[in-house]
C-alpha cells in the first residue's frame, strides 16, 4: 500500500491546482502513489455512496455535497452583488458577521445603505421561513431613533443578510467621552435611547443586545440654528440636539430562531441580562436591563459587573444574584451630591435588578423616571411590581389562544395589533411619553375585556360564546368607563369599529367609526394631527366599502390635504394617501391624471421606503388594478407580479393582503380571457379568506362570486348559480350599496342564461349591467365582460339588433 | 437555578479542557442519554420522509444541557465534539438494533418506533451507517484527525467553522481533511 501521507499531500495539491497543472503534478509521483491518487480523484469527482448517506442523514451536509461543483471560497465580498445591492467597502466586523457600505445597483434608485452579512448561513427551509417572517415585523419599526431595516434575504453564498439605513455617528460612550459631557446631558441621552426602545416594545419587538456600540449618536443638522434662535423647547440647551440611532434592533432574536446555527447566537456577556445567561425568558425587561448597563457605564465609566479573576462560570453565577455597587460608590467624584445622587442610584439599581419582575416595568417607565430626575421631580421609585402591560397582554393572548376557548378571538387580537401598528405613522409626531401612556390605557381597557375570554379569569364567559358577544360588551362599556379620557376613548372606538368590520358586522361598526372621528375632530381639528388623519382614512375606507362613495371621497380628500400639510408632498404618508384616494375613486370619477398620480405615488414609495418595501408593493398593486381593468393587461401584469413578489417577501402566505392582490389579479386575467390563470389566483384568494374571515363576510362573498364567474366560463353555470346567490344574500344583509352587488346580479343572470332560462336571465343582466355601467364607466373590464354576456343572450334569442350595441360595448376600445 | 450535579459537569469540562481524556467518559453518558431521548422523540413525531436533523439535535442538546446544568458556554466547542461522538453512538446503536431485530435473534426487540426513521428504503441507509462506522474505524487507524472531522461533520452536523473550533484546527485544514476523507469514504463504501 502506498504511503498515506504521500498520497494525502499529492491529493491536496492536485485538487488545489488548476486543471492544466494536474497532469504534471501526477507524473512526478511514483506509480503506486499516482494510481491511488487517481483512484481517489475519481471518487472525489463523482457522487458516491458516502455522499448519498450524508444527504440522507444530514441535511446540512446534503446542501454541502450538492454545492460541491460551486467554486471554492465563493463568499461574497467587495464589488459583488447581493440582492439589489453592490458592496462598496467594509464598515466593520462584529460577532454576528461583516458590515459593508453598499449601494443599490439595479438602476431603480441610488442610495447608500449598510449591508450586514451574517456569519452563518440559514440551513433549514424552516429557519429561512422564520427569518422572513420576523424580518417583516422588524421592517415596520419606524422611529427616528431606530435605524430602519430596509431589506434582507439570502446572499448568493447562502448567508443571510440585512440592509439597514446607513448611519453616520459615534458610539454612545465615545460620544460622551470625546465631548466630556456632564451627568445631566448623559442622562438625557439615555432618556432618548429609552424612548426609542419603548417605541419598539409597543410593537412587541425586543432588542436583546443593547450596548453602547449598538447605539450611535450624531449631531442633528439644522438643530443648531433652531437652538440659537431661542427655541425654548430644545431638549439639549448645551448641545446642538444630538440624535441617537439604535442599530440591529431585534436582529438577535431573528438569529435565535435558527436552531441549527446557534453559532450566531448573539451574547455579549458583560452586557447580557441574567436571564439571558441562564437561558431564562427574554422579555422587554431584558432591554430595560441593557439600558441600565448603558446608563451605569455612562455615569461611572465602568460596567456594573466587571469581569474579575473568578472563573467564568462563577462570575456568571454571581450575575444571577448580586446587585452591582451603587454608581455613587464607584464614581463619587463624577456624580452630583445629596438626594439627586440617591435617586440616580435608585434608578440604576432598579433597572439592573437581577429579577426581571423587579425592574422598571417598561423602557417607557425608565424614560419617565429619567425625565423626572432631569426636571428635578421626585422619581416614581415605586416597587417594580407592576408588570409591563404589553407583556401581560401577550402572555394572556397566548394562554387564551392555547386554550382555544373562543373561536375567532385571535381575530380581535390581530386587530388590536393592527391598531398599534397603525400608530406608527403618528409616532414621530406625538411625544413618545404621551403615546406610551395612551397605548397602555388602551391596552388596559382591551385587556379587561379580553379577561372575559380568559378561562382562568373569575368572570370568564362560557366556552362557545361567540366573539361578537365579547366585542359587544366592550362596545357598551367604552363610553361609560372611559368618559374622562377622550383620547383613549377615541382609540378604543376605532379598535371596536375595526373589530366589527373584521367580523363582517358593518352596521355595528358604523357608530364606532363616527364616534372616533367626532372625538378626534373635537380634540385636534383643524390641526393635521396624525390620529385624526388615521381616523379619516379608516372611516372613508369603511364608507367606500358600504358604497357611500361621495361621503368617503370627501373624507379622503380632507385626509390628503391634512397629510400634505403635515408630512409634505414628497412624503411617504402623502404617497400613501394618494394611493388610497385614487385606488378608491370609482372609475367614472377618475380623471385623466389618475394614472400619473398613481405613478407618482409609486415613485415616492420606492424612493422613500425602498423598491422592495411594502409601501411600494401597495403602489404596484393599485397601479396594476387601474391599468388592468382598463385593458392595459401587459403592463398590469408586470405590476401585479411585482406586488406579488414584494408581498411574498414581507407577508406570510396566508395574509389577507395577499388575497387582495390575487383576487384583483384574477379579475384582470378573466378580462384578458385567461381563465386558467384567473382560476389559479381566485382559488388562492378564496383559500385565504375562508381561513381568515367569518362566513358570509363581504370579502368572502366577493371572492366566491369571482370564483363563480370563473366556473361559468369553465362551462359549469349550474355550479356558479348557487354560489352567486349566496354571495348576493351575504352582501344584501350588510346593506352594501356598491357596484359589486349589481355586478353579481348581472353575473347571476349570465349563469342562468347559460342554463337556457332566458326569460329569468334577461332582467337580471340588463338591470345589473346598466348599473355597473353607470358606476364603473364603459371602459371597465366588468362592464365589457357583462356586456358580452348580454349580447350572447340577445343573439341566442335571435334579437340581433338589440345585441349589436352590447357587442360593440364588449369589444370597445382598449382605453377610453 | 442550577440543577443538582451541574457542578460535576462543569468540573469535567474543565478537566477535559486541561487534557484529561478520562473526563469524556464521564460526560459521554449524560450527553448520550440526552441525544438518545431527543432523537427518539423526533423519530416518533416526524412525518415519513422527514430527515433526522442531527445538527439541530446536537445544538438543541447543547442548549438544553447548558440551561439545565449551567454549563459554561465557552466550552461549547468541547461539548460539540462530545456530542458528535455521542450522536454517532446513538445512530449506530439504532442501526444495530434494527439489524438484530430483522434477523430475529433471541435478543428482545427494541420498540420499533425508536428506530423507524421514516421513508421506506431507509433500512438500506441503516446498513450504510454501519458500513460507514466500520470504514471510519479503519480511517481512524490511518488518520485519526480525518476520522474526527467526519465524525463532527456527519454525525454532529457541525459546519466547517464549528468543526475547526471544536478540533482546534483551522477551517482550511478541516476543508482539506474533509475533501480527502470524503473521497476515501466514497471509494471505501463502494468496495
Amino acid at each position: 500500500m502506498p504511503d498515506w501521507s504521500l498520497v494525502r499531500t499529492l491529493f491536496d495539491d492536485v485538487i488545489a491546482a488548476p486543471e492544466d497543472d494536474r497532469e504534471t503534478l501526477l507524473t512526478q509521483a511514483t506509480p503506486d502513489v499516482r494510481r491511488e491518487v487517481e483512484d481517489l480523484l475519481r471518487a472525489h469527482e463523482a457522487r458516491g455512496k458516502f455522499d448519498a448517506l450524508a444527504e440522507q442523514w444530514t441535511p446540512a451536509l446534503g446542501d454541502w455535497t450538492s454545492s460541491l461543483t460551486a467554486p471554492p471560497d465563493n463568499l461574497v465580498g467587495i464589488g459583488d452583488r447581493v440582492g439589489a445591492y453592490r458592496l462598496l467597502r467594509p464598515l466593520g466586523q462584529g460577532g454576528m458577521g461583516e458590515v459593508y457600505l453598499a449601494t443599490r445597483d439595479d438602476g431603480v434608485f441610488e442610495r447608500e445603505v449598510a449591508l450586514k452579512l451574517l456569519r452563518a448561513g440559514l440551513v433549514s427551509p424552516e429557519a429561512r421561513a422564520r427569518f422572513e417572517q420576523e424580518r417583516h415585523v422588524l421592517a415596520r419599526l419606524d422611529h427616528p431613533g431606530i435605524a430602519r431595516l430596509l431589506d434582507g434575504g439570502i446572499a448568493p453564498d447562502g448567508r443571510a443578510y440585512f440592509v439597514m439605513e446607513a448611519v453616520d455617528g459615534e458610539s454612545l460612550d465615545a460620544y460622551c467621552e470625546t465631548r466630556d459631557l456632564g451627568v445631566a446631558d448623559r442622562v438625557r441621552l439615555v432618556t432618548t435611547v429609552a424612548e426609542a426602545v419603548a417605541h419598539a416594545h409597543q410593537r412587541l419587538v425586543v432588542h436583546r443586545d443593547l450596548k453602547p456600540s449598538n447605539i450611535l449618536v450624531a449631531e442633528r443638522e439644522g438643530a443648531r440654528e433652531k437652538g440659537e434662535g431661542g427655541g425654548a423647547s430644545s431638549l439639549f440647551p448645551s448641545l446642538s440636539a444630538p440624535s441617537v440611532k439604535l442599530l440591529d434592533f431585534g436582529i438577535a432574536r431573528l438569529l435565535e430562531n435558527d436552531t441549527s446555527a446557534p453559532a450566531t447566537r448573539v451574547l455579549t456577556p458583560e452586557y447580557a441580562a441574567p436571564e439571558q445567561l441562564s437561558g431564562g425568558t427574554i422579555s422587554t425587561a431584558t432591554d430595560v436591563y441593557g439600558l441600565g448597563v448603558a446608563l451605569y457605564e455612562l455615569l461611572t465609566g465602568q460596567r456594573p459587573f466587571a469581569r474579575d479573576d473568578r472563573p467564568l462560570t462563577e462570575w456568571v453565577e454571581a450575575l444571577q444574584h448580586e446587585r452591582p455597587p451603587p454608581p455613587s460608590e464607584v464614581a463619587s467624584d463624577r456624580l452630583p451630591r445629596g438626594l439627586r445622587r440617591d435617586d440616580l442610584d435608585t434608578i440604576c439599581l432598579t433597572a439592573l435588578d437581577p429579577d426581571p419582575a423587579q425592574r422598571y416595568a417598561s423602557a417607557a417607565a425608565l424614560a419617565d423616571d429619567l425625565r423626572r430626575w432631569t426636571d428635578g421631580l421626585p422619581i416614581a421609585a415605586r416597587p417594580a411590581t407592576t408588570r409591563y402591560l404589553v407583556r401581560r397582554f401577550v402572555a394572556r393572548h397566548r394562554r387564551v389562544v392555547a386554550g382555544a376557548v373562543l373561536a375567532g378571538l385571535a381575530l380581535v387580537l390581530a386587530l388590536v395589533g393592527m391598531t398599534v401598528q397603525a400608530q406608527r405613522a403618528s409616532a414621530e409626531a406625538i411625544r413618545a411619553q404621551a403615546e406610551a401612556r395612551k397605548a397602555e390605557q388602551v391596552g388596559a381597557f382591551l385587556e379587561s375585556i379580553l379577561a372575559a375570554a380568559d378561562p382562568y379569569s373569575a368572570d370568564a364567559v362560557r366556552p362557545g360564546v361567540p366573539v361578537e358577544t365579547v366585542v359587544r360588551q366592550a362596545s357598551r362599556r367604552v363610553d361609560r368607563e372611559l368618559a374622562a379620557e377622550p383620547e383613549v376613548r377615541a382609540e378604543v372606538h376605532q379598535t371596536l369599529a375595526l373589530a366589527f368590520e373584521g367580523l363582517g358586522l358593518y352596521p355595528e361598526a358604523a357608530p364606532h367609526h363616527r364616534a372616533a372621528l367626532a372625538l378626534r375632530d373635537s380634540l385636534y381639528a383643524p390641526a393635521p394631527h396624525p390620529d385624526r388623519i388615521e381616523t379619516l382614512d379608516r372611516y372613508s375606507v369603511f364608507l367606500r366599502a358600504r358604497g357611500q362613495v361621495p361621503a368617503a371621497d370627501s373624507l379622503r380628500a380632507l385626509s390628503l390635504a391634512l397629510r400634505r400639510e403635515r408630512f409634505g408632498e414628497g412624503s411617504l404618508q402623502y404617497a400613501e394617501s394618494l394611493n388610497l384616494l385614487v385606488g378608491e375613486t370609482p372609475m367614472h370619477r377618475r380623471g385623466p391624471h389618475t394614472e400619473a398620480l398613481l405613478r407618482e405615488a409609486l415613485a415616492i414609495a420606492e424612493a422613500r421606503a425602498g423598491p422592495e418595501s411594502i409601501e411600494a408593493g401597495i403602489g404596484h398593486h393599485t397601479l396594476a388594478v387601474h391599468l388592468g381593468v382598463r385593458g392595459a393587461t401587459d403592463e398590469a401584469e408586470m405590476h401585479f407580479r411585482r406586488a406579488e413578489s414584494i408581498g411574498q417577501k414581507w407577508l406570510t402566505p396566508d395574509d389577507p393582503l395577499m388575497a387582495v392582490v390575487w383576487q384583483d389579479w384574477a379579475a384582470v386575467r378573466l378580462f384578458a380571457g385567461d381563465i386558467a390563470q384567473a382560476e389559479t389566483y381566485v382559488r388562492r384568494a378564496r383559500t385565504i379568506r375562508e381561513d381568515r374571515f367569518p362566513p358570509s363576510h363581504p370579502s368572502r362573498a366577493e371572492a366566491d362570486a369571482l370564483y363563480a364567474v370563473v366556473l361559468l366560463e369553465r362551462g359549469k353555470p349550474e355550479e356558479a348559480e348557487p354560489l352567486l346567490r349566496e354571495a348576493i344574500t351575504a352582501l344584501e344583509a350588510q346593506a352594501i350599496d356598491s357596484w359589486v352587488l349589481p355586478a353579481m346580479r348581472a353575473g347571476l343572470g349570465a349563469a342562468i342564461a347559460a342554463q337556457g332560462r332566458a326569460e329569468e336571465a334577461g332582467p337580471l343582466l340588463t338591470e345589473g349591467l346598466a348599473e355597473v355601467r353607470q358606476r364603473l364607466t364603459d371602459a371597465h373590464g366588468w362592464t365589457r365582460y357583462l356586456a358580452a354576456h348580454l349580447a350572447d343572450l340577445y343573439e341566442a334569442q335571435g334579437r340581433e339588433a338589440e345585441a349589436r350595441p352590447f357587442r360593440r360595448l364588449a369589444n370597445g376600445p382598449l382605453t377610453p | 437555578m442550577a440543577a443538582p450535579g451541574s457542578h460535576a459537569i462543569t468540573e469535567h469540562l474543565h478537566a477535559w479542557r486541561r487534557g484529561d481524556e478520562d473526563a469524556v467518559r464521564h460526560l459521554m453518558p449524560l450527553v448520550y442519554e440526552e441525544l438518545r431521548r431527543m432523537a427518539h422523540q423526533q423519530l416518533q413525531h416526524e412525518r415519513p420522509g422527514h430527515t433526522l436533523d442531527t445538527s439541530a439535535l446536537v445544538h438543541e442538546a447543547y442548549d438544553r444541557l447548558r440551561r439545565l446544568h449551567c454549563i459554561d458556554w465557552v466550552d461549547r466547542a468541547h461539548f460539540l465534539a462530545i456530542a458528535a461522538r455521542a450522536m454517532r453512538r446513538v445512530l449506530i446503536n439504532h442501526a444495530e438494533a434494527r439489524r438484530t431485530q430483522k434477523r430475529g435473534s433471541g435478543v428482545p426487540p427494541i420498540p420499533l418506533e425508536e428506530i423507524q426513521v421514516a421513508a421506506p428504503g431507509r433500512e438500506v441507509s441503516f446498513e450504510g451507517l454501519l458500513a460507514l462506522d466500520h470504514a471510519l474505524q479503519t480511517l481512524a487507524t490511518r488518520d485519526a484527525r480525518q476520522a474526527r472531522v467526519v465524525e463532527c461533520r456527519f454525525f454532529g452536523g457541525l459546519t466547517i467553522p464549528e468543526t475547526a473550533e471544536t478540533l482546534g484546527i483551522s477551517p482550511a485544514t478541516v476543508k482539506r481533511d474533509w475533501e480527502h476523507a470524503r473521497a476515501w469514504l466514497n471509494r471505501e463504501l463502494s468496495r
